[in-house]
């Protein structure tokens, strides 16, 4: 759960980078993660977790690699290029969806999640405010205004908050031990999604802080395991 | 067995994509041959490859032979491989190349590439159709293509019909071309499409067009593109005639001068201001008295016929300045200077008639103080409320 957390927050921070090799480094995290997982699975199988939206990735995968033995390409390159692409964000999915059967590990990932998702959401609000289109302070984007944090593109910065400010309302009404650090935590973001201009995006950031809340209530005590699979999914593919 | 094939895959993954980020570090380094050996599939590569040769380079050819078959929809791949074969004057082989990226490109990038290339060669039959295609799909800087079609032919009737698409963009944008190099009499034509099709966004552009149609003396067209943003109502004023009036613009000051055209313009002198007021509409201007001793203050360009007899008619307020101190309406002729006509402003009303002499087809309208010898520079102010013309029968 560790190096999932890590390899994906890697993901997120090197979106801004040009070269390849930042994108083949988050991958062969994932795909050595992959190897890590699979001997001990080859040496004594164990039952594994599956679902619909798992599926669904997989015959994306499944499709470009038919694709490119049938020759059914018309840039070979490229299309190997999707497919490990998704390879790499299904493969981030199923491992979310494999340790999310322990509830323990499960909340830790999530919670993990919202406060790399807050922290990412100051510092981009910061940095676009004080840094003239430097990524981090540091690196020049090309761009002298509207840069937050590693995302070069407001939209994808709207996004990437869309992915996680449902997890944040979720928790604000779930956990009332610390709700109002939740509460804050989901406005700080909903707040940064205004910073970024982005019209679609500050809508559903409203419909989310409406209707999140509204059937968290709903529903009780209900688990929030279906959350969790759709953030995995999301953050992966927010990623990319 | 499963597991087996699933660390199989997964190491072939890892391969796979470390290659293709190590070959980029490469490329971008400027070792393009290490990265073409280590990702053979990419066809940027051997684009970038092929730039390293010399252009008669066999091999500058095979690998955008190669680029060309591992990536036959990319459009830039088949247009280098045109430029290449032009440049070594195989120009059936270029030509056919870069029909071909046009043929696979739903944007814009081919068309002026082949505007130029049958420039080059010289093939006007073809050169203008696509230039003319070229000219409607630019959203950018056109001049580059105006460029080309000015070289080839200046005329401009001949390239509003032949190479100008009905895009109004593409309209301004040549009559933009042609004022920004001083080609005013081409720019007539130009500016008759534009003013035919005015349109809000022609608004800044029809104005300077206007300007400079009058610094120049070309008062028809000038009066046509002024003519055209009032009739649109683009701007809120009448359009002018020569013939039926009306002759002035703006004559109750019922809106801010806009400084342009047949509007009125305030000259911007030292110790003089001028601002419009409401509640009776009028243009008011202060002199503080440094003021240099003779200045046009006011003035407007009067479209009318020679040989005609009109009679100028003045209302304004003075305050603080006596009268026979300087103040002025005159009339002269807009394109050599001569006076025709000028009247003192004294009392609350002035008129004056005036018969245009000949060959004189717009007058200059001026608000002029020159200090009367034995009196100190004027200060104070006079509120203009109404300047009329009338045409006698």
């Amino acid at each position: 759960m560790n190096a999932i957390t890590a390899v994906l927050c890697f993901g997120i921070l090197s979106l801004w980078v040009p070269g390849r090799w930042a994108l083949a480094v988050y991958q062969c995290g994932l795909f050595g993660l992959s190897v890590a997982w699979a001997v001990p699975f080859a040496l004594r199988p164990f039952p594994l977790r599956c679902t619909p939206e798992l599926a669904l990735l997989a015959a994306v995968v499944l499709y470009g690699c038919l694709q490119l033995s049938i020759g059914l390409t018309i840039y070979s390159w490229q299309t190997s290029e999707m497919v490990l692409n998704w390879g790499a964000n299904g493969l981030v999915f199923f491992f979310v969806l494999q340790f999310s059967a322990v509830r323990r590990l499960r909340q830790r990932f999530l919670k993990r999640v919202i406060y790399f998702a807050f922290a990412v959401c100051v510092l981009s609000v910061v940095q676009n405010f004080t840094s003239t289109g430097r990524i981090f302070w540091l690196f020049p984007s090309g761009y002298t205004d509207m840069v937050f944090g590693p995302f070069v593109y407001p939209n994808q910065f709207a996004a990437f908050v869309e992915s996680v400010l449902p997890l944040a309302l979720y928790y604000a009404v779930r956990e009332s031990r610390a709700r109002l650090v939740y509460a804050a935590i989901a406005a700080i973001m909903a707040a940064s999604e205004v910073a970024a201009a982005s019209r679609a995006g500050c809508v559903l950031v409203l419909l989310e802080v409406l209707v999140i809340p509204w059937l968290a209530m709903r529903r009780g005590h209900v688990e929030p395991v279906p959350t969790t699979h759709y953030a995995a999914f999301d953050v992966s593919r927010s990623t990319r | 067995m499963q597991g087996g094939i699933a660390v199989a895959v997964a190491f072939f993954a890892v391969y796979r994509s470390a290659c293709a980020g190590w070959a980029d570090v490469l490329a971008r380094s400027g070792n393009v041959v290490a990265a073409v050996r280590l990702a053979p599939g990419n066809a940027s590569y051997r684009v970038a490859l092929s730039h390293l040769r010399e252009l008669k380079d066999s091999r500058a050819e095979d690998a955008l032979d190669h680029a060309r078959t591992l990536n036959p929809y990319d459009w830039a791949v088949w247009i280098q491989s045109g430029l290449r074969a032009e440049a070594r004057g195989e120009l059936a082989q270029a030509e056919a190349f870069l029909l071909r990226a046009e043929l696979l490109s739903r944007q814009c990038g081919p068309q002026p590439i082949l505007a130029n290339f049958y420039f080059r060669t010289g093939n006007r039959p073809l050169f203008w159709p696509r230039v003319k295609r070229a000219l409607a799909c630019a959203t950018e800087d056109r001049k580059p293509l105006f460029d080309l079609c000015w070289s080839f032919k200046t005329d401009a009737d001949f390239i509003l019909r032949e190479a100008l698409p009905n895009t109004p963009a593409a309209g301004r944008d040549f009559l933009q071309y042609l004022l920004s190099h001083n080609l005013l009499d081409a720019a007539e034509a130009a500016g008759r499409a534009v003013a035919d099709a005015a349109e809000p966004a022609d608004r800044e552009l029809l104005l300077r067009y206007t300007d400079r149609m009058a610094d120049a003396g070309h008062w028809n067209a000038a009066l046509e593109g002024w003519n055209a943003l009032c009739d649109r109502k683009i701007l809120p004023y009448e359009p002018l005639d020569r013939d039926r009036g009306p002759w002035l613009t703006n004559a109750r000051f019922v809106a801010q001068p806009l400084n342009a055209g047949f509007d009125w313009n305030i000259r911007e002198i030292g110790g003089v201001s001028a601002s419009r007021r409401r509640s009776p509409d009028s243009l008011q201007i202060e002199f503080s008295g440094k003021q240099p001793e003779q200045c046009e203050v006011l003035r407007q360009f009067v479209p009318v016929r020679p040989l005609r007899s009109y009679t100028l008619q003045a209302t304004y307020r003075l305050s603080g300045i006596a009268p026979g101190t300087g103040l002025n309406l005159r009339l002269t002729d807009a394109e050599r200077g001569t006076e025709i006509a000028a009247v003192g402003l004294n009392q609350g009303s002035t008129q004056t008639s005036f018969t245009v002499p000949e060959r004189v087809s717009a007058m200059r309208l001026s608000l002029w103080y020159r200090r009367m010898p034995g009196t100190t520079r004027i200060a104070g102010s006079i509120t203009l409320t109404a300047v009329r013309l009338e045409a006698h029968q």
